[in-house]
């Protein structure tokens, strides 16, 4: 090889080197950010007194207040949140746990819907890979998500989908690489209803009517056909993540997390799926607590608090931490709790007593059906009324057992479903307004 | 077969290119080629196969039979009258002719049957066959019989062997949308065996990458919104169809120009240089000035095989001896060439697609082009009577920016899937403006969000400026490559990264290349 030809190669491979420089860096400051989940991140990765880590997506930061259970337990706590909820970005953040501590127990947070693949949940490597230390972690991170999906190169150049589409954008991925909480600060104070409490806990104080949500939910939630496998990749993942806890001398414990309850009985496979995890933590020697199935006296329905459907309030948090600073201290201690809970699906089933919400769908020639959840064992009833554009009501159908209706609905007009229990008159009925709630819930159905 | 896979391929191909013994790169070459294709559908293999062998063993019995005639000629040398030697140039040409007329009505036979069958049926019919268009078969047919008519005419020697004839027919960058290559400039660079020249895979790579530019930055992100209106017209104002015509007039450009930029680019990492297809024809100053920079290839192919059979044809000549007795010499020259546009511009319309639109967008270039060709002489006189007006720069824009406007119109054909939409979408522009929409949020709302127009007019300035260096004589790829280490560096780095940043995806939004399916 000559030696003007040696210079020019180094020199297009030196270039190549910069290019992929840029790239890089692009991947860590041209990306938008999560900034409760940097911050939690970075807070975590300074932490060296974790004696009990509760890992999971969001629902862990939101319902688990690690003061009470530091104070309860006597364990120092902290949650461990993933930016979303595939599992391989439980894996990476764990990882990143096990770099500066060695927790005594490790509480595995799933929500049912979300034990899947990364093709589920695409956004985490996103919002977790800047974040992440050592190249070793990264590449783990990086292979385990596009080995499933595929997409190896979307996801090396995360600043592709994941840009920061404005100066201030950039500016704050920048200012939380360099200063994560005096920015996420500065941040808190344009944040009216929640309050980041430290430890990986965000408090909502935000009370919201969740009726609209309601009605949405049984639109965006009906059966259209989706399915909740659970795939040999989960299991497998699922084993291997309890190995290598295990392996750190860490006590290892899946506890399924509860969302509204709507969102149990408004699909089929939901409950079937969760009885499937149940029955494969139990067959593979997995400690596994599904509040889900807590009986009311251990831990109460906590609907009201909910302040969208997976998410609770700072009060329901503090409700359903005491409930389980009160499971983690029984087994703690050996104490039996098989008690607490419902141990199959059509016990938990049986224990819903209401009717979660209701909904009409239009057929041919005017006729609608309803639909509703409820527990197993109660029988509704409905009332259809006509609401003219101006309010007037016009009664259809008085309550029955009736669920079908004929409506020809003029421009305007709402067609009013209220549903409640049969024989039970001094209930407050659910109601849905058709078109009203219908096209709303449509429009708005990819927000779920 | 996506683009980046194409690439990938292309690059592997290039290293075991120049890893090869040079006696067997053009056989490397060859299998690869083989291998895209059939990766790409293995039902064009047989087409492909057919089409190469046919012409080749046609080409080469023309040669034999041209041999034959002169072997025959020398043996005779003196005792042949003129008469005699008349006669067996004759007989010699009418069986040369048979062989070529048999290998064409063979080949175009063959593409007429699968591009305009089930078109045709279902005019008729609700009845499809499903037949299925091969990757590239317009493109390689022309070029196939392109090479068939120079060894016709004896303009090129034809090619002995097999599988370099092969080779020139499915030499795989150009396979999917062109150039259409002429074997006297294409056939001995493939089989030469080229030295690795660092300098020249740089500018091949270069090349390569505005090429992906041009296509996955611009022309796939403008398509959504060209698809939207075009597909439902009827919701929209004529100034939205308006700027789906423009948008669409650069998606075509860059959707096509940048294919070709990219399968130039490959093949200069084998050190084979393709002929341009493309000299930015929106700076065209004339509807002829256009096609000479559109689709260079298919054009001079028209004009080689097409237009000058025909407009020197006897029918024709004697069309202009007519004219020329009744005293208008330039009418006698034009009147023949004008019929001659109008007989190449319906082919190339049929040549898009047998569907009524296409057949209506050919015939409007090639009147216009007819009617320029017989107003020659009034245009002349314009410009000597106002010759300062001519020679301005104002004038040279007015006429860049009519030419746009003509082409523009065409467009309308070329994309709607019927005639009676084009007629009725260039009402609407005109007639039916709906200005407001231009102003109420619709063009946000159409596939494309204002990130996507920002995107869209950062890269259609770089196009245009870069387009205006190429305009002025500067070969950019020279000028840039050519840059200090550093400012070039940051150049390139600061271009790599828009592209890298803003291209899109190979998901729904995409396309594969527009003419590949012609």
């Amino acid at each position: 090889m000559n030696k003007s030809l040696l210079v020019k190669g180094l020199r297009l491979l030196g270039f190549a080197a910069v290019f992929l420089l840029v790239l890089i860096a692009a991947d860590f400051f041209l990306v938008d950010t999560d900034s409760v989940a940097a911050l939690t991140i970075r807070e975590m990765q300074q932490a060296d007194d974790i004696q009990l880590a509760i890992v999971g997506s969001s629902v862990v930061r939101d319902h688990f207040n690690e003061d009470m259970i530091t104070r309860e337990t006597g364990l120092s706590s902290f949650s461990v949140t993933a930016p979303g909820a595939g599992f391989q970005t439980f894996a990476a953040i764990t990882e990143e746990l096990y770099k500066k501590n060695t927790p005594e127990l490790l509480c595995l947070v799933l929500e049912p819907y979300n034990f899947n693949t990364a093709r589920e949940d695409p956004e985490p490597s996103y919002k977790l890979m800047p974040w992440l230390t050592g190249l070793g972690t990264r590449v783990r991170y990086y292979a385990a998500n596009a080995k499933i999906d595929g997409y190896w190169v979307d996801r090396a150049l995360i600043f592709r989908d994941f840009p920061a589409r404005s100066l201030s954008a950039f500016l704050k991925t920048v200012r939380m690489h360099i200063d994560p909480a005096g920015t996420f600060a500065e941040i808190q104070k344009g944040l009216e209803d929640v309050r980041y409490m430290g430890r990986g806990f965000l408090r909502h104080e935000k009370t919201s009517d969740l009726s609209d949500v309601i009605r949405q939910q049984m639109i965006a939630e009906r059966d259209e056909g989706y399915d909740f496998p659970l795939l040999p990749e989960s299991k497998e993942m699922l084993l291997a993540y309890r190995d290598s806890v295990e392996a750190h001398g860490t006590r290892f414990m899946v506890i399924i997390s509860d969302n509204h309850t709507t969102h149990a009985l408004a699909e089929p496979d939901y409950l079937r799926y969760m009885q499937h995890l149940m029955d494969f933590c139990r067959d593979n020697g997995i400690e596994c607590y599904n509040l889900y199935f807590a009986k009311e006296e251990f831990l109460p329905n906590l609907d009201s608090f909910f302040y969208d459907l997976y998410h609770m309030t700072g009060e329901g948090a503090d409700l359903e931490t005491a409930a389980f600073c009160r499971l983690l201290n029984a087994v703690c201690t050996g104490e039996d709790v098989s008690g607490w809970f419902y141990e199959k699906t059509w016990q938990y089933r049986e224990s819903i007593t209401w009717i979660t919400n209701a909904w009409v769908h239009p057929g041919e020639d005017g006729v609608f059906t309803v639909g509703c959840n409820t527990g197993s064992m109660v029988t509704p009833e409905y009332r259809f009324t006509r609401v003219a554009p101006d309010g007037t009501k016009t009664l259809l159908s008085d309550w029955s057992g009736e669920k079908t209706i004929r409506a020809d609905l003029e421009e305007g007009e709402n067609l009013l479903l209220e549903a409640r229990l049969a024989e039970h008159p001094e209930q407050d009925p659910v109601f849905f307004r058709y078109p009203a709630d219908y096209d709303y819930a449509l429009e708005h159905a990819d927000l779920y | 077969m996506s683009l980046s896979l194409l690439i990938a391929a292309s690059l592997l191909c290039a290293l075991l290119y120049y890893l090869c013994p040079a006696r067997m790169r053009w056989l490397l070459l060859l299998a690869a080629s083989l291998l895209i294709y059939a990766y790409a559908g293995l039902r064009g293999v047989p087409f492909i196969l057919l089409t190469s062998f046919s012409t080749w063993a046609s080409a080469l019995y023309l040669g034999k039979l041209s041999e034959a005639h002169r072997a025959w000629l020398k043996e005779h040398r003196g005792e042949l009258s003129a008469e005699e030697k008349k006669a067996a140039k004759a007989r010699s040409k009418a069986r040369r002719r048979l062989v070529m007329l048999c290998c064409l009505v063979l080949n175009f036979g063959i593409l007429a049957l699968l591009k305009y069958l089930d078109p045709l049926l279902s005019v008729w019919t609700s009845r499809s066959l499903g037949l299925l268009l091969p990757l590239g078969i317009s493109f390689y047919t022309f070029q196939s019989m392109g090479y068939l008519l120079d060894v016709y005419n004896e303009k090129t020697a034809p090619e002995r062997n097999p599988l370099r004839f092969l080779l020139f027919v499915s030499f795989f960058p150009q396979l999917i949308q062109g150039p259409i290559a002429r074997h006297d400039q294409l056939a001995a660079q493939l089989t030469e065996p080229h030295e690795f020249d660092l300098d020249a895979v740089e500018r091949g790579l270069l090349l390569m990458a505005w090429g992906f530019f041009k296509k996955k930055v611009i022309a796939d992100r403008a398509l959504p919104f060209v698809s939207e209106v075009f597909g439902n017209h009827h919701a929209y104002g004529g100034a939205v169809i308006a700027v789906a015509v423009l948008l669409y007039s650069l998606q075509q450009y860059c959707d096509f120009s940048g294919g070709i930029d990219l399968v130039t680019g490959i093949a200069e990492l084998f050190g084979i240089r393709l002929a341009p297809n493309f000299r930015r024809p929106y700076f065209a100053s004339s509807l002829g000035d256009f096609w000479r920079r559109w689709h260079i290839s298919l054009g001079s192919w028209m004009r080689d095989y097409v237009f000058y059979p025909f407009a020197l044809s006897r029918p024709m000549s004697a069309l202009g001896r007519a004219v020329r007795k009744s005293g208008n010499a330039h009418m006698a020259r034009a009147l023949p060439a004008a019929l001659g546009n109008i007989l190449v511009f319906f082919l190339v319309g049929i040549w898009h697609g047998a569907q009524i639109n296409y057949v209506l967008w050919g015939l409007y270039n090639g009147i216009i082009l007819a009617i320029s060709a017989l107003l020659e002489p009034a245009y002349k006189h314009f410009g000597e009577q106002h010759a300062a007006l001519s020679a301005s720069r104002g004038f040279a824009l007015f006429r860049i920016l009519r030419t746009f406007l003509i082409v523009n119109i065409g467009w309308y054909f070329d994309r709607c899937t019927r005639g009676a939409e084009a007629f009725l979408m260039l009402g609407k522009t005109f007639f039916q403006p709906g200005l407001v929409q231009l102003s109420d949020g619709t063009l946000l709302s159409l596939g494309l969000h204002s990130y996507d127009w920002r995107i869209l007019g950062i890269a259609t300035l770089l196009l245009f400026i870069v387009s205006v260096m190429g305009e002025r004589g500067t070969d950019v790829r020279s000028f840039v490559l050519g840059r200090k280490l550093p400012l070039r560096w940051l150049i390139l780095i600061c271009f790599l990264y828009f592209v890298v940043a803003t291209f899109v995806g190979e998901g729904t939004q995409s396309s594969g290349f527009m003419y590949a399916v012609f």
